[in-house]
């Protein structure tokens, strides 16, 4: 399967009278959008555009999206959702690169998801460098929140879908290509090459903790094989809403660092042959029987060693570690990635299973260090939402409006794909 | 520029006051340096001076550590020092646990920068580590050449203020604590090179050390208590009056086997503790406490149990470690195989 | 291999008081108090079904918990399950004093326990599936 993927670079985002990209800006019809995402389940919905270096705190986020359209090979972008569930991965996509689609509503009561575009909390969001179209949802009265989950996740979905378009016909500042063959080609593609799979970890525990493989529920699916450009167009949504820290977004199992790093030695120093999904569900059984799963499907795979991610925290710890250790056991060499959850201190159990085995980790770092967060400007989305955030504390507020909090309630700080540069070490 | 200030702890050993014999002697100090100090004072940069040493004996210390402490750490303070350096104590029990006592309590209450030195599995380590940096040296003082310059090293930097790296760039032990850092690559990167590395075999650095969870499998229950003989073994201290074989109050070298035969009861007269971790006065009133032979005779005599073996076995758990731990532990589970035992019960504090 | 016709469900969470399609028992108490509970149940030898931490939501938000069990105790104990819930009650342990006050957890209460009982019915319909007569009943 070969995908090229042509990014076009944005320079700015605004509102204007069509939807379209020129000379560097995207532009989006503000109106025109708000009538595809009107919807019986929301009053209001509401548009903002926000830059890096604004004095703006968006809370609470619930997932970030990014542009993409298909351009040529089969399928559409978040298939299973649009189109007839086509497989995508193949042809060319474009993609509008430097802006994202963000979706902000408070779901349940725990607010979390912060995006600061200046300042200290920056640092720790990918999402503080990018342009933001921020949609705000305000719930009707009495809706569920299976319902209002969904109908944000829909939301994200269709502006994303919406604003893609403007890429369409624009000449993309970069194309890179990018092939897998399917399996026997792939083993001799490079023969002397050690060979390389990636276990893709999605956290599927029920409501907002849910992840969707072309618009099904990974809850109810056996590990599987996939291209990894198949990541590249959307196959893979999120529906995970906890834990604003260490969860996969949209906009990163778009751009999954891991397939990006190993498509980039691949041929040279190592041979990529493929990905494995599989799921992080509650019952013990289910777990034991995905990583058994998980280990046939990799030891099928003929490859030398594994990079497995996690998604979450705690209960997906116990999965991780199966993975790992049924893996192993074949004589697969593993690598893990994964956060922490080390106390304000950094002085407890890192994780909430453990193995020798697992001697190889790279870590997102300590989801509960703190951090001192500055008065804002400006608050898209819930004022409220500040003062009762994950990762905060009594007292966390201050008078002044400055707020002392928990990384884990920032978006993406301690992403265990690997997305940051962020790790922890010990002292 | 003013001299920067040193002040070098030893115990009666490193102090040249003497071995095990001298080993009760209670602090004293002196100018200048003594035994090791001389050598830790040429790694010093020109303007450091060990102004002062501070001797204290082993077994003083550790069965009056507070006492100790505060009397060591008055005479520290008369020499108006910038920073204490301790040992290095390598894998010496009781002169690791004085070393990162007196660390702690001179840091705390004189507020300077403080240092030692130990092997990674003196049981001062495990207790101190947190609280104290300490230097990774070798076991034993023939590693005295390569741990007086670590030594030396940590102290200049703590001492000049800088900021500390991690555990691994700095050569001390690492105290739990992980902070987060921002690498030059992000993780995925990371994690790809740290896969070739593995897979070809080569050495490469883990990101999070996985814990041990050192865990014992039970084995199943004994099916019938009334004809089951259980033996009694303690790392309570629980020793005959006068304790005849000397384990040590901390970091004991060796365990006892008494015997117990046509004993019911342990009282004041008969048996003491010899533990120097918990306040013994109870414990010495009536050892039972500790090691419950009242109760199990009594349970013989109901039928309750079938029989309570005739030798008990006695250690000191205090600041023991892991290794000998399970030294002891082995010996002591073969001595109780032999003797055909079913079950023990195990007491501590 | 669940044997059992019928499974227990060990929880504090109100919401979960009335549930039909299992035996309940009900524990007064927070988070840590049914960890407790499922530990002694685990060394008793009932067989742990659903992994005690749930979700993603952090322990020290975590205040309800329903955690599922075999209806029966077994002859042997797991061992690796009660190691499992020992190192979750180290860190739930671990988090009691991450300052978060019960005022606060107040304003989540309908929140947690709805999301307890998402977590509750992902388990038991995935344990439900080989019991015909127990599929997809409503809690």
């Amino acid at each position: 399967m070969q995908l090229e993927l042509g990014h076009i670079e944005v320079k700015d985002v605004q509102f204007g009278a069509k939807t379209e990209f020129r000379n560097g800006t995207v532009f989006i019809n503000k109106n025109e959008l708000l009538e595809i995402l009107k919807n019986e389940h929301f009053s209001k919905i509401e548009l903002d555009i926000v830059h890096p270096g604004d004095a703006v705190r968006i809370c609470p986020v619930k997932d970030v999206l990014e542009p993409r359209v298909k351009i040529a090979g089969s399928g559409q972008i978040f298939p299973g959702y649009f189109g007839n569930a086509e497989m995508v991965g193949s042809g060319r996509t474009h993609v509008l690169k430097g802006m994202t689609v963000l979706t902000v509503g408070t779901i349940v009561g725990f607010q979390e998801g912060i995006i600061d575009m200046s300042g200290p909390g920056a640092e720790y969001t990918p999402f503080s460098k990018t342009i933001n179209l921020v949609i705000s949802a305000d719930k009707k009265e009495g809706l569920f929140q299976h319902e209002h989950e969904a109908a944000l996740r829909h939301t994200g979905l269709k502006a994303a879908r919406y604003v893609a378009e403007a890429a369409r016909n624009a000449e993309p500042d970069q194309i890179s290509t990018f092939e897998t063959r399917p399996l026997s080609e792939q083993l001799n593609q490079y023969p002397d090459l050690p060979r390389v799979a990636y276990v893709y970890m999605l956290q599927t525990q029920g409501l907002m903790h849910d992840t969707y493989l072309y618009g099904v529920d990974v809850k109810s699916i056996l590990p599987t094989f996939m291209y990894p450009t198949e990541v590249m167009d959307g196959a893979i949504i999120s529906g995970n809403c906890v834990s604003a820290c260490d969860k996969n977004t949209t906009y990163h199992h778009l751009n999954n660092p891991v397939i990006d790093d190993l498509f980039a030695r691949h041929g040279k120093d190592l041979s990529f042959v493929g990905v494995v999904v599989t799921n992080e569900n509650v019952t013990l059984l289910d777990k034991e029987r995905s990583s058994s799963f998980t280990a046939k499907l990799v030891e099928g795979l003929k490859v030398d060693g594994v990079i497995i991610s996690e998604e979450g925290f705690g209960n997906p710890d116990a999965d991780l570690i199966m993975n790992c250790k049924k893996i192993e056991a074949l004589g697969i060499k593993t690598v893990l990635i994964t956060d922490e959850y080390a106390g304000r201190d950094g002085a407890s159990q890192s994780l909430a299973d453990g193995h020798p085995l697992a001697n190889a980790i790279v870590s997102g770092g300590n989801a509960n260090a703190t951090i001192d967060l500055p008065p804002m400007g400006k608050i898209i989305g819930h004022i409220d939402a500040v003062n009762i955030i994950a990762g905060g504390f009594d007292g966390a507020l201050k008078k002044d409006g400055s707020i002392t909090v928990e990384i884990q309630a920032i978006t993406g700080a301690t992403n265990e794909l690997g997305f940051n540069q962020m790790g922890a070490i010990e002292f | 520029m003013a001299e920067i200030r040193v002040v070098h702890y030893l115990n009666q050993f490193f102090g040249q006051i003497g071995g095990e014999e001298k080993a009760d002697i209670t602090p004293f100090s002196q100018e200048g340096t003594v035994g090791p100090g001389t050598a830790l004072q040429k790694e010093l940069a020109n303007d450091i001076k060990i102004v002062g040493t501070v001797i204290c004996g082993d077994t003083y210390f550790n069965e009056n550590i507070e006492t100790a402490a505060d009397k060591i750490t008055s005479l520290v303070a008369g020499f108006k020092p910038d920073i204490l350096i301790a040992g290095p104590a390598f894998n010496a029990g009781r002169y690791g646990m004085a070393c990162g006592a007196v660390c702690k309590a001179v840091h705390e209450k004189l507020t300077i920068p403080v240092v030692t030195g130990m092997y990674e599995e003196n049981p001062g380590a495990d207790m101190y580590k947190k609280d104290v940096y300490i230097v990774k040296t070798g076991n034993s003082a023939a590693q005295m050449r390569k741990a007086i310059p670590a030594l030396a090293k940590l102290a200049m930097r703590l001492v000049w203020g800088e900021v500390l790296g991690s555990s691994a760039e700095e050569g001390y032990l690492a105290r739990g604590v992980r902070k987060n850092v921002f690498h030059k690559q992000r993780g995925s990167a990371r994690a790809v090179a740290m896969l070739l590395q593995k897979i070809k075999g080569e050495t490469f650095v883990t990101e999070y050390p996985m814990p041990v969870f050192d865990r014992v499998s039970p084995r199943s229950a004994i099916k019938d208590l009334s004809k089951a003989k259980l033996a009694l073994v303690t790392s309570g201290g629980i020793v005959p009056k006068g304790n005849p074989d000397h384990i040590e109050s901390s970091s004991a070298s060796k365990f006892g086997r008494y015997d117990i035969t046509g004993v019911n009861d342990l009282t004041k007269e008969t048996y003491e503790t010899a533990h120097g971790g918990y306040d013994p006065v109870y414990a010495n009133e009536d050892a039972d406490r500790v090691l419950p032979v009242d109760v199990l005779r009594q349970l013989e005599k109901e039928k309750a149990i079938g029989n309570l073996h005739n030798f008990y076995y006695a250690t000191v758990g205090n600041g023991t470690s892991i290794a000998n731990s399970k030294k002891y532990a082995h010996a002591i589970g073969e001595e109780l195989k032999q003797e055909k035992v079913d079950g023990i019960i195990l007491t501590s504090t | 291999m669940v044997s059992a016709e019928e499974f227990l469900v060990i929880s504090n969470n109100p919401a979960v008081r009335g549930i039909k399609r299992a035996k309940m028992y009900f524990i007064e108490g927070d988070c840590l108090a049914v960890l407790y509970q499922a530990f002694s149940m685990a060394a008793s030898g009932y067989k742990l079904l659903s992994h005690p931490l749930a979700g993603s939501v952090k322990p020290e938000y975590n205040y309800y918990r329903s955690i599922v069990f075999s209806a029966e105790p077994k002859d042997q104990v797991d061992l690796m399950h009660l190691r499992l819930l020992d190192r979750c009650l180290l860190k739930l342990e671990e988090r009691q004093n991450a300052g978060i006050s019960s005022e606060r957890l107040a304003l989540y209460t309908q929140d947690l326990q709805i999301m307890d009982i998402e977590f509750l019915n992902s388990a038991l319909n995935a344990l439900g599936e080989r019991i015909p007569a127990k599929i997809k009943q409503h809690l």
